[in-house]
């Protein structure tokens, strides 16, 4: 990205980091560098401002509810399984 | 005295390590509550990774079901919820090896740099759509319109973006999930911003002429 007012160059280095920047991912020093920039280059702010706003917007778009037909079947697999005698017995499974 | 115990309600078992113990202590109705807490939650996973209803419902049928049975081998050494999105996960690749899918697409970092690039040539303000409480721009409409962005991603970035911005799951922990490095989840994930700035721009743009 670039700016008439300072060094271009260093742009396209932060847009690069502009997600771990919003995500509170980059140490003390590489933070300060980048809201030194921001405050330096429109075009930065533009690019920080709407990828924040972009995230925000995916983490508030509505989650989609179980169709109820498909509740009603998953009810009906879970009743089997809980009425089946014991857990069967398979390979292992870390976590 | 020997009193009769009376069970708690199974909503008011938050912690899901708790409930899990439980379950495994013999009391299995107990899974309705896993059932209930995270059906929805991999449904919606499920729409936005595999893009059509009934492979929604298989995978989280085929989730729920792969985690009941294993339920005996979790072992603790990670959150349930981790546990159980490996599971989805797993369900969704084996899912679209056997539809034999197209080759997985790259977001190429040269074009999303030279889009910035062409917005840094004419810097402007930022734009309304960035700056409106968030609350304004939010509608059922647009809702439909980021779930159909986020479904045009390539798989490998729309998987990262689902993990990490819609689920919440840590970059150190999705990095687990997927068998990535963290700085490979940080790419992914910042390519898949990208992409979908670029079209959630012209949406709200255009949506917003005149508002």
């Amino acid at each position: 990205m670039a700016c008439r007012e300072h060094d271009h160059r260093r742009c396209l280095e932060l847009s690069r980091r502009i997600s771990a920047y919003l995500d509170g991912e980059l140490d003390a020093s590489e933070r300060r560098a980048v809201e030194e920039h921001l405050a330096a280059c429109l075009a930065c702010a533009c690019c920080a401002a709407t990828l924040k706003r972009t995230v925000e917007l995916c983490r508030r778009a509505a989650p989609q509810p179980l169709p109820e037909p498909f509740a009603r079947r998953l009810d009906g697999l879970l009743a089997r399984l809980l009425a089946a005698p014991r857990v069967p017995k398979s390979r292992p499974r870390r976590g | 005295m020997k009193t009769e115990r009376t069970p708690p309600a199974p909503a008011a078992v938050d912690d899901d390590d708790a409930l899990v113990r439980r379950i495994l202590a013999g009391e299995r109705e107990l899974f309705r509550v896993l059932v209930e807490r995270y059906a929805p939650r991999l449904y919606t996973f499920g729409r936005r990774m595999c893009r059509n209803e009934p492979d929604a419902e298989d995978l989280v049928q085929e989730t729920l079901l792969s985690a009941f049975r294993h339920l005996p081998e979790f072992r603790f050494e990670s959150k349930f919820k981790n546990w159980l999105f490996r599971i989805a996960v797993n369900a969704c690749r084996k899912k679209h090896r056997r539809a034999r899918l197209a080759a997985e697409e790259e977001l190429a970092l040269e074009d999303l740099d030279r889009r910035l690039a062409d917005e840094a040539a004419r810097p402007g303000a930022v734009p309304l759509w960035a700056r409106l409480p968030l609350e304004r721009l939010l509608s059922e409409e647009l809702s439909a319109q980021v779930r159909e962005a986020i479904g045009s991603l390539p798989e490998k970035y729309r998987v990262v973006l689902l993990l990490r911005d819609i689920e919440g799951f840590s970059t150190e922990e999705t990095a687990r999930l997927l068998r990535l490095t963290p700085v490979n989840v940080k790419v992914r994930l910042h390519r898949a911003r990208l992409f979908l700035r670029e079209r959630l721009k012209g949406v709200l743009e255009h949506g917003l002429q005149g508002a």
